[in-house]
């Protein structure tokens, strides 16, 4: 890489399916369970929220992954130059 | 005539049937199985010399197992040894795919969700397997972690168990939308080359052209690209089952 400060940008283009994934989950739970008990769309409209917050649980874990390694990463440079 | 879709059409090869099902040989399991052998078969032919000074094919293999090698090593540690076969022909699977999908006339098995689904399933399965057989129920922590109060399980358990499940679905929607989406993008540019070229303005014709010899390349990189996620992110989840945090 021509600009070392610089990330990778590659890196976080997977957060966006990281997010819709859990959704798509709550929405699949939240189905089977209503299928099942007959509340149609009470389950869904649950689960879909937790959805989202496992989306955003998901999306903070890998962003600390990243941090975790680019702080790694530019320890090792440091080290490199002294 | 130019339909973008139309490389991702299944036909029956040698229509089978057993007790109902439709076991076909399409030109999916055509493909699957000419990248399986072909893998094998360069593995096999270009290490067997065993030469000291290896030649150019043994390099090609002897570097890609040191990088699935490293890899199992970073991400799991010691460990994780044991899972180093399924994680390399995982890797060198899902490489082959994508990389067989950009010949010409070829078909690209993991642009189509059930065939990536089906191998995050297997993946999430065996983690599971895995980290029940390590723990037994202290599995559960996974869901539950230590230190967090009681009172926030009802809200923090349901969230913990669906990310876990979220996780084949991010793993295979993200492998077969990038290689649909990389498989459409091409056919679209190429199409424009065929549509212009029938026109008055056929000098015009250059540019989705160059467009499409760029995307070419950038196709490539995706393919090596998703193929490494694909095998890096296996590696965290065993690592995860491995070492509960």
């Amino acid at each position: 890489m021509a600009d070392e400060n610089k990330e990778n940008p590659w890196k976080v283009a997977h957060l966006g399916v990281e997010f819709t994934s859990a959704i798509l989950v709550g929405v699949a739970l939240g189905y089977l369970v209503d299928t099942w008990l007959m509340t149609m769309p009470w389950f869904m409209v649950l689960f879909v929220v937790l959805g989202m917050a496992a989306g955003l649980l998901n999306v903070v874990r890998a962003m600390n992954a990243m941090e975790a390694e680019s702080k790694t990463k530019r320890k090792e440079e440091e080290g490199k130059h002294d | 005539m130019i339909d973008p879709l139309h490389q991702f059409e299944i036909h029956r090869l040698i229509p089978l049937s057993l007790f109902g099902f439709d076991i076909s040989f399409t030109n999916s399991a055509l493909i699957m199985l000419l990248s399986t052998i072909a893998i094998s078969a360069y593995l096999w032919f270009s290490v067997n010399p065993r030469s000291l000074i290896p030649s150019r094919f043994q390099v090609i293999s002897e570097s890609l197992y040191q990088f699935a090698a490293t890899m199992v090593r970073e991400n799991i540690g010691k460990e994780g040894q044991v899972f180093f076969p399924f994680v390399f022909s995982l890797f060198l699977f899902v490489l082959m795919g994508n990389m067989a999908g950009l010949i010409p006339y070829s078909f690209t098995f993991t642009s189509h969700i059930i065939v990536t689904f089906s191998m995050a399933l297997m993946v999430i399965i065996m983690v599971t397997i895995v980290g029940f057989a390590k723990h037994g129920f202290h599995f559960f922590r996974l869901f539950f972690p230590q230190g967090a109060p009681v009172y926030i399980a009802p809200l923090l358990i349901p969230v913990e168990i669906m990310s876990y499940l979220s996780r084949p679905v991010s793993l295979s929607v993200r492998l077969f939308a990038n290689m649909m989406a990389g498989h459409v993008m091409l056919k679209i540019f190429a199409g424009f080359v065929v549509l212009l070229g029938a026109t008055n303005m056929m000098p015009l014709a250059i540019l989705p052209m160059s467009v499409s010899v760029a995307m070419m390349a950038f196709e490539i990189l995706v393919a090596f690209l998703q193929a490494y996620v694909f095998a890096i992110l296996t590696c965290i989840y065993l690592n995860d089952a491995i070492h509960l945090h």
